[in-house]
């Protein structure tokens, strides 16, 4: 305090305004505490640089088109939190605004993290994975078989994507001969749950479809969340006639594909899984034409071998029937001769 | 859907097994051959399952007819 006072004096600054670097950042501190409109506030905004201490806390950044503020969770309180923490996620922060005075460091210390946007979407279908996971849903048992050559196949997708003509193009190259009905349908939005489920609806009791296909190409998981409803999850489950999926991309995982009774990862996928090739087909059957005739083939040769053994033998017994006659009369004759 | 189709092939397989056992005779080895050519002839009749058509239900109306 005194060289603070010495330098004040020599500079002819009052020593009011000069302040330690522990006074001023105690002086911000308490300046933020005081400050009601930053405590246990609401932030909103992207989740960016998250990082996980080996204590688990985690250190991020929440950012919105302009700034940044550096965000601190700390373990104990990440306990309670149910919300995922992803990397790049929309999310509402429940916090408040601190300062750490040792290092002069601003940061919004989290008490809540609540899903928006995507974020909102990740949790939810979580959330409806572990409900449905936990009533047996998933279970492979449930699961129908599905028929190995269908003659009539149902889908339900939107009549207006790529991936209705990916699927109906991945049957008709394996089995031209297979009749197709599509149902359209919207695929993502609002209405898509309902619509999706209408359509297999449709196929179950107004037609003879042996299998049902619903899909639809990528998107991320808003584009996909009609495919993580609970809505068609159970109408899947409950279906009459077995239902393959083929949505997204590889990386997808929906709950539609879950409970599904073949999951694919693409609307291709699922159309080469729905039917085997047709060629493959008749080749076995030619095959087994070819078995069936060198087998009977052989068998005939076997036969035939057989019954010329059969001759010798007979052939042979005469002879030994001759041979002892023979002997027989040399004998008698060499008994009248003596 | 043809149920009929893995069944056929089962058929078949146990002919070729009978011809390879050789425990019967000539006529009924005949026999079982031209009943199992016919089952494969069948087979692969009925492997033409259908007219190829696609059909969008929402108009009720045949887009393609193959």
């Amino acid at each position: 305090m005194k060289k603070i006072e010495e330098i004040g004096n020599e500079l002819s600054i009052p020593k009011e305004f000069i302040f330690s670097v522990t006074e001023i950042n105690q002086a911000i501190s308490e300046k933020i505490e005081e400050t009601h409109k930053i405590q246990n506030t609401y932030v909103l905004g992207e989740i960016t640089n998250l990082n996980k201490s080996s204590k688990g806390n985690f250190f991020f950044n929440l950012k919105d088109e302009k700034s940044l503020i550096s965000c601190v969770l700390f373990n104990y309180k990440s306990n309670k939190i149910k919300t995922e923490i992803n990397e790049g996620e929309e999310v509402l922060i429940q916090g408040s605004v601190g300062y750490y005075r040792k290092k002069g460091e601003l940061s919004l210390k989290v008490n809540n993290i609540y899903p928006v946007g995507i974020g909102k979407y990740y949790k939810q279908k979580k959330e409806l994975k572990e409900k449905l996971k936990k009533e047996g849903l998933f279970k492979s048992e449930h699961k129908k078989e599905i028929p190995k050559i269908p003659e009539k196949i149902g889908i339900v997708t939107s009549t207006k994507g790529d991936a209705i003509k990916d699927i109906v193009k991945s049957i008709k190259d394996r089995y031209h001969e297979v009749n197709i009905l599509i149902k359209n349908s919207s695929v993502q939005g609002e209405k898509a749950p309902q619509e999706l489920v209408q359509g297999i609806e449709y196929f179950e009791e107004k037609t003879d479809v042996d299998l049902i296909i619903t899909g639809r190409g990528g998107g991320n998981i808003e584009d996909l969340q009609a495919f993580n409803s609970e809505e068609l999850a159970r109408k899947i489950f409950n279906s009459k006639k077995p239902i393959i999926t083929g949505i997204g991309h590889k990386e997808d995982e929906t709950i539609a594909g879950l409970v599904a009774d073949k999951k694919t990862i693409t609307p291709t996928e699922a159309g080469k899984e729905a039917v085997p090739k047709k060629e493959e087909l008749i080749e076995n059957l030619d095959k087994l034409e070819k078995e069936l005739n060198e087998t009977y083939k052989k068998f005939k040769k076997i036969k035939k071998q057989g019954k010329e053994i059969k001759k010798e033998k007979k052939s042979l017994k005469t002879m030994k029937v001759a041979i002892l006659l023979l002997i027989l009369i040399i004998l008698i004759l060499i008994g009248v001769i003596l | 859907m043809i149920k009929e189709y893995h069944n056929n092939i089962e058929k078949v397989k146990n002919i070729i097994k009978k011809l390879n056992e050789e425990q019967i005779n000539e006529q009924k080895a005949s026999e079982i051959h031209k009943k199992g050519l016919k089952v494969i002839k069948n087979t692969k009749n009925s492997l033409d399952i259908g007219e190829g058509t696609i059909k969008l239900l929402e108009s009720n109306k045949k887009v393609k007819k193959d």
